[in-house]
């Protein structure tokens, strides 16, 4: 049996032509034979592995140059795509015609557009002069302390700010993940002329209408109470009619002079301390013969001598409370048997709430966002009552705010309104 | 309980898990897949008959008589680096690393591949498994090769996404293992020598031995110490059944394993 080379030459090294030829040496030398190339064969093993795992690493970074080449690439591209989509969108930015101030994490500027420069009055915009020259043009306007409560994350608006006979709203945005802050600037100069004009208008017109509509209103009262002899029964028929129509147009004149004032912020209001339940009830227990008119019958659980009080004026708040409960009355089923409305108070922390719910005709769901808006009527209450204005609503609310009140309501069609009041206690 | 098992007919990983589930876990399962030297041709097993293929045994022993231990150890190198079984299905596996997993494992082999699958037996698998965050090796031994499929069938499963490393043979480490395994099993007879030895050992380690096979069976006869008290018994499997710890329960298949079970009767 052949033995391995390395041991052979040993053998013959060793013993030369005196090899013994016994059994137990030629098994000796098997044996260690077979070690030999054991190990021979372990080596190659290992070799071949070796051989294996390099391959694979030469091609693996053959793979990684590639893929590093095809990710330079698509970066390169990607870094164009955007610079092309950031001159863009600045160009868009700096031709808005509302102005912006972009603030970054720091808190410095990182952008101002032309309409912003042209706002705040700078012919060579230093980044670093801006938010000085800004404070510095709206001066009488606490700007610094807008721009401090954005930058701690709180979002805000301003508005009617009037400065060198030009009116601007600025509204204060936080980035998404507070990357940067926002400062809008909008010239709303032509708006607010504009709208100053139809108010001049509106008020002019009114008062014009109202000084004849008043000499109607005498004179069907005249003819009514026969001061010119006694009238036919056809003849008072249409002079009721006729003075119940100028009614109705007064009533519309007025609440038209009234929306004048409060854009004017002219209501001639007088705020002091008012006891609210009180006047609340005396508003129900005038309604009482109206409301027994419509056959509806109007409940009330308010705590005439709570004592509670709020900050108002007296007739703006009857007003608020009678066109409330007077629209609950009008807008109840008089087909109805159990016609009710009622009026309930309650506190609740530092606050009254004011309860007026009646079980009548309700608001549409699909309109019911649009209900205090000014002419606004829901479609239902136009054929139910063809007469309204729908100012009253608005009127009704812009009051309640002035007195920092709050109004919501839930209504189900057919089913009622509630609407609920919350002033602040004082 | 013993389990005497076909070797080629069955997967030997369903089978342990199939008498865990239906045995009280306190029951500790030892034994393993017989085996047909290197041929892979027909494993046959029987009790009180003439033994036959597609068959499995179970001896349950029990009584306050009898102390049993219990010890299994390989004694192989693990070589090249670790790679990741991206594609197998149970004890089928088709790609390592996404490469075809024939392919690879030929390249290793050299000039031994045209030997397969019998020379598979010198080459087993790592494979580290993930059970509940807890890792665990077992060895798996190569059964056959689907040269249609590029893929290397084992004596148990080898699950998708675990990490395995191809292993070789040591002569003196087998040697260790065979003693080592032995020195596990005494912890079970706490003190005592056994009566018997059932020695389960894979073809694989036979093929390594060749004609010293004898080493290893000394070695355990050593390191029992017991001399001719204890008779010693046994078979060339292809697959070993045991716990992985003297004082485990958990049963385990394992190849390339020198596997003892030790008994003695009091």
């Amino acid at each position: 049996m052949p033995i391995h080379k390395n041991l052979q030459r040993q053998v013959e090294k060793i013993y030369g032509e005196n090899t013994p030829h016994t059994n137990e040496f030629h098994n000796l030398l098997a044996r260690i034979s077979e070690t030999y190339e054991g190990r021979d064969s372990e080596y190659q093993l290992l070799e071949r592995s070796l051989e294996i795992s390099s391959k694979e690493l030469t091609e693996l970074n053959e793979a990684l140059r590639n893929e590093k080449a095809v990710i330079e690439q698509i970066v390169e591209e990607r870094t164009q795509e955007l610079s092309q989509e950031r001159s863009k969108l600045e160009k868009i930015a700096q031709n808005m015609e509302t102005g912006a101030i972009l603030l970054d994490r720091d808190k410095n500027v990182a952008f101002v557009n032309i309409t912003a420069t042209t706002f705040i009055g700078l012919t060579e915009p230093l980044f670093a002069n801006i938010l000085p020259a800004l404070y510095e043009k709206f001066a009488p306007y606490p700007l610094e302390e807008y721009v401090r409560c954005c930058v701690a994350g709180v979002e805000d608006e301003l508005k009617d700010v009037e400065v060198e006979k030009s009116w601007y709203e600025f509204k204060f945005q936080v980035l998404a993940n507070e990357n940067g802050y926002l400062i809008w600037i909008k010239d709303v100069t032509s708006e607010e002329l504009l709208e100053r004009s139809k108010n001049e208008l509106l008020a002019i017109a009114s008062h014009q209408l109202r000084s004849p509509l008043t000499v109607v209103k005498g004179n069907t009262e005249m003819l009514l109470d026969e001061t010119f002899g006694p009238l036919t029964d056809e003849q008072n028929k249409i002079v009721k009619q006729s003075a119940q129509s100028n009614e109705n147009m007064i009533a519309l004149i007025n609440q038209m002079l009234d929306i004048t004032k409060i854009s004017q912020q002219g209501l001639g209001i007088k705020i002091e301390l008012l006891p609210v339940e009180e006047i609340l009830e005396q508003v129900i227990a005038d309604l009482q013969p109206y409301a027994e008119n419509h056959a509806v019958s109007l409940q009330s659980s308010v705590h005439e001598e709570s004592g509670i009080c709020i900050h108002a004026d007296r007739p703006r708040l009857y007003q608020v409370f009678q066109n409330l409960i007077e629209n609950a009355v009008n807008y109840s089923n008089p087909e109805s048997s159990d016609a009710v409305v009622t009026v309930v108070t309650r506190t609740q922390d530092d606050n009254i709430i004011i309860e007026i719910a009646d079980s009548g005709i309700g608001i549409p769901e699909s309109e019911q966002s649009k209900l205090f808006a000014r002419f606004y009527r829901a479609s239902n209450a136009i054929k139910f009552a063809p007469n309204g204005s729908g100012l009253g609503l608005y009127i009704v609310k812009s009051i309640i705010q002035i007195f920092d009140g709050t109004i919501n309501f839930s209504s189900v069609q057919n089913k009622g309104t509630t609407f609920t009041i919350t002033f602040p206690i004082k | 309980m013993l389990v005497f098992s076909d070797g080629l007919e069955i997967n030997g990983t369903s089978l342990v898990k199939g008498i865990l589930k239906n045995i009280p876990p306190t029951v500790t399962i030892t034994g393993g897949l017989v085996g047909d030297g290197p041929d892979f041709t027909e494993t046959v097993v029987g009790l009180d008959e003439i033994p036959k293929s597609r068959n499995i045994v179970l001896i349950g022993l029990y009584g306050s008589n009898i102390q049993i231990g219990y010890g299994s150890l390989g004694g192989w190198d693990s070589f090249g680096p670790i790679r990741l079984v991206t594609r197998s299905e149970k004890n089928v596996l088709y790609e390592l690393d996404d490469k075809p997993a024939l392919a690879l494992y030929k390249q290793y082999l050299g000039e031994r591949a045209a030997d397969l699958p019998s020379s598979g037996l010198l080459f087993p698998l790592k494979v580290q498994l993930e059970h509940d965050n807890e890792s665990t090796e077992v060895v798996r031994t190569l059964l056959y090769v689907d040269e249609e499929q590029q893929s290397l069938i084992f004596a148990g499963d080898i699950p998708q996404g675990s990490k395995v490393t191809l292993m070789k043979a040591n002569f003196e480490r087998l040697v260790d293992g065979a003693a080592g395994a032995a020195d596990m099993s005494k912890v079970g007879l706490q003190g005592m020598d056994p009566d018997l030895l059932l020695l389960v050992s894979c073809v694989g380690r036979k093929l390594v031995f060749k004609e010293r096979i004898e080493d290893e069976t000394e070695a355990v006869k050593e390191t029992i110490g017991s001399g001719d008290h204890t008779y010693i018994t046994g078979f060339y499997s292809y697959g070993e059944i045991s716990p992985v710890s003297p004082t485990e329960k958990q049963c385990r298949l394992h190849n390339q394993t020198m596997t003892i079970t030790a008994f003695k009767e009091t």
